[in-house]
């Protein structure tokens, strides 16, 4: 694609995410207009002093303000993660729900909610914070090693065993965060519940900052290897034939790919099929080039993931529906025509993955 | 200068490649024949080092093969599957330009613009540029990874001799690709490139080869000039079919008749 359409993609989507931003800050449980924003913003630069009450601005910087930003990294993470771990399993139905990634991520996160109190040498120490995150990293670095370990031969991926794969690692991580909450105490076992399907309710400045540093270092990595993701689009060998280390390339994927969902589970939970369904759209607007998935990615899975959780807060408002069901929602009929289509091709002989 | 040392290549028990040595020249275009399963993927696979040989040694000027780093390599060293299958939708202009990579870090230079300009000219693929490399025909997708891979030794690196191997690179296209594509093989041999290339057709070697090797099972049992190297007895040697060379006056080559 020429370089100059996938620039006005850009900025058509920063556009966008500018517009979703303010949209989902003023509805809500309290709605908040836009002139209030905007006082609200003067008022916190120091240019002017207003008169809306403290409560008013107590929900919206403690409150909305974090969490609107929070699905949009995560957003963005999510679906960095998609057109990873697509190039690497050179396969564009790959997600991080599919591949264990999210589902192992939970469970290491899990655990810690259920067993960290018991853990009493950290608490207090400059672990403690970070303990959550680096849980959720190894639970989700571990099942992506075994789902592409498993599905990967000779530099192939087979995308029956791929998926299989995935489903066994899900199951396995599936019952292990089954039997945490089973053993939990009341209030850790809601709370494992809610997560299971994604929830930006308890998003905070901390957490927002953890996932954004994570988010940031990941997509900077990333586009350093953006060239050799599109080589390794030709086949391992080939990419070989390129001058790339593809062994040492599908580590640091891998390893990048797990940070930001890793970090990201640990804070909002699991949320499916934002990785599968961005990638896929971007494609069909601009073309494979990882560079611009990449930056496209960002930008439209943070529009993607403000917009679903403003449905969540609005369509049962004042109760909320967990994130992942509207996610699921969308994100599942996508992939199971990506899946027709790619069973027909490869009915062709045309279509391998 | 790319020279082989009693290579073998063992794959589960069995060995595949059993005791190869010879030499391939610049300014020539090799060829490798052979029924199927004689090992003559796995000897070129070998020399591209996308495998290692069990037992032996590689070549490339003065250094081994694995002594190389595949980073360097990839500036003067190309290979052409013979088949590449790839998922995603692409411009054609994107797939040749993954032929650049090992030459720029993050941008494509005007240079490397114009080079894959170039080759997919050489192609005649001109118009082709921005269309998606997936609605492309299996032969048209070959020839834009032959674009792709002229671009990646499109010029000399540093005074090293250039490689181009080629694997089976003319099994999908028709009869009028597969001359054009063997001549310009023939040329890139002429600008100082080891040229090897897989092939089935006895006649296009005949016709181009300037070095030709017949492997059976694992061994090499011919080689040399295709005029004197590809003889009846050989041909129901290698393929147990009871063949004719004739000698027509039109052409300056001869014909192997089946």
């Amino acid at each position: 694609m020429m370089k100059s359409t996938h620039g006005r993609i850009y900025g058509g989507l920063a556009l966008l995410l500018l517009g979703v931003i303010l949209i989902a800050c003023s509805q809500g449980a309290i709605h908040f207009s836009y002139s209030q924003l905007c006082d609200f913003i003067l008022e916190q630069s120091g240019i002017s002093n207003n008169q809306w009450p403290a409560l008013d601005k107590e929900v919206f910087f403690q409150i909305r303000l974090p969490r609107v930003l929070m699905c949009a990294v995560v957003g963005a993470a999510l679906s960095m993660s998609g057109t990873l771990m697509q190039a690497l399993f050179r396969n564009p139905i790959v997600e991080p729900g599919l591949i264990g990634t999210s589902s192992g991520a939970a469970l290491g996160a899990a655990s810690i909610f259920v067993l960290g109190k018991q853990m009493k040498w950290v608490a207090g120490t400059i672990f403690e914070p970070v303990l959550l995150p680096a849980a959720a990293f190894a639970g989700g670095l571990l099942a992506t090693i075994i789902v592409f370990k498993v599905s990967n031969t000779k530099g192939r991926v087979i995308v029956a065993t791929m998926i299989l794969a995935g489903v066994a690692v899900n199951a396995i991580a599936a019952s292990g965060t089954g039997f945490l909450s089973y053993i939990a105490r009341d209030p850790q076992a809601r709370s494992i519940t809610f997560w299971n399907l994604g929830t930006f309710s308890g998003a905070d400045w901390f957490g927002l900052g953890l996932v954004l540093t994570a988010t940031i270092i990941s997509f900077v990595l990333a586009l350093r290897y953006a060239k050799s993701l599109n080589a390794l689009l030709l086949g391992e060998a080939e990419a070989l034939h390129l001058g790339i280390n593809v062994e040492s390339l599908k580590w640091k994927i891998i390893l990048i790919n797990t940070l930001m969902v890793g970090v990201a589970t640990a804070m909002v939970g699991v949320i499916g099929f934002v990785g599968l369904v961005v990638p896929h759209l971007l494609r069909m607007l601009g073309g494979s080039d990882n560079r611009f998935l990449l930056i496209g990615s960002a930008l439209l899975g943070a529009v993607w993931l403000v917009l679903a959780d403003l449905l969540a807060r609005v369509v049962m408002a004042p109760a909320e529906v967990p994130i992942g069901i509207i996610t699921a929602l969308v994100g599942a009929p996508v992939f199971l025509m990506m899946l027709i289509n790619q069973v027909r091709s490869e009915k062709k002989g045309g279509f391998y993955a | 200068m790319l020279k082989l040392e009693n290579l073998r290549f063992s794959i589960g028990g069995n060995e595949i490649i059993k005791g190869v040595s010879g030499e391939f020249e610049p300014g020539k275009l090799s060829m490798i024949i052979g029924p199927n399963g004689s090992g003559k993927s796995t000897l070129l696979k070998m020399m591209s080092g996308t495998l290692t040989p069990t037992v032996g040694t590689i070549w490339l000027g003065d250094a081994a093969l694995k002594k190389q780093s595949e980073k360097k390599l990839a500036k003067y060293r190309a290979v052409l599957s013979q088949q590449t299958d790839m998922p995603f939708p692409l411009t054609v202009e994107e797939v040749v330009m993954m032929g650049r990579y090992p030459h720029f870090h993050y941008k494509p230079s005007i240079k490397d613009i114009e080079i894959c300009r170039l080759a997919l000219e050489k192609l005649q693929m001109k118009g082709f540029a921005n269309r998606n490399y997936l609605t492309l025909s299996g032969g048209e997708q070959q020839r834009v990874h032959f674009a792709r891979v002229l671009a990646q030794i499109w010029e000399p690196h540093q005074n090293e001799l250039r490689y181009l191997f080629l694997d089976e690179p003319i099994a999908s296209l028709d009869l009028g690709y597969q001359h054009e594509f063997l001549k310009i093989a023939k040329e890139i041999a002429l600008e100082n490139t080891i040229v090897v290339a897989i092939i089935h057709d006895l006649n296009l070697a005949m016709q181009y080869a300037d070095h030709l090797v017949a492997l059976k099972a694992g061994r090499k049992i011919v080689e040399g000039r295709p005029s004197e190297a590809l003889t009846e007895k050989l041909v129901l040697d290698l393929y147990d079919v009871p063949a004719r060379i004739v000698y027509p006056k039109e052409v300056d080559y001869p014909i192997i008749a089946i």
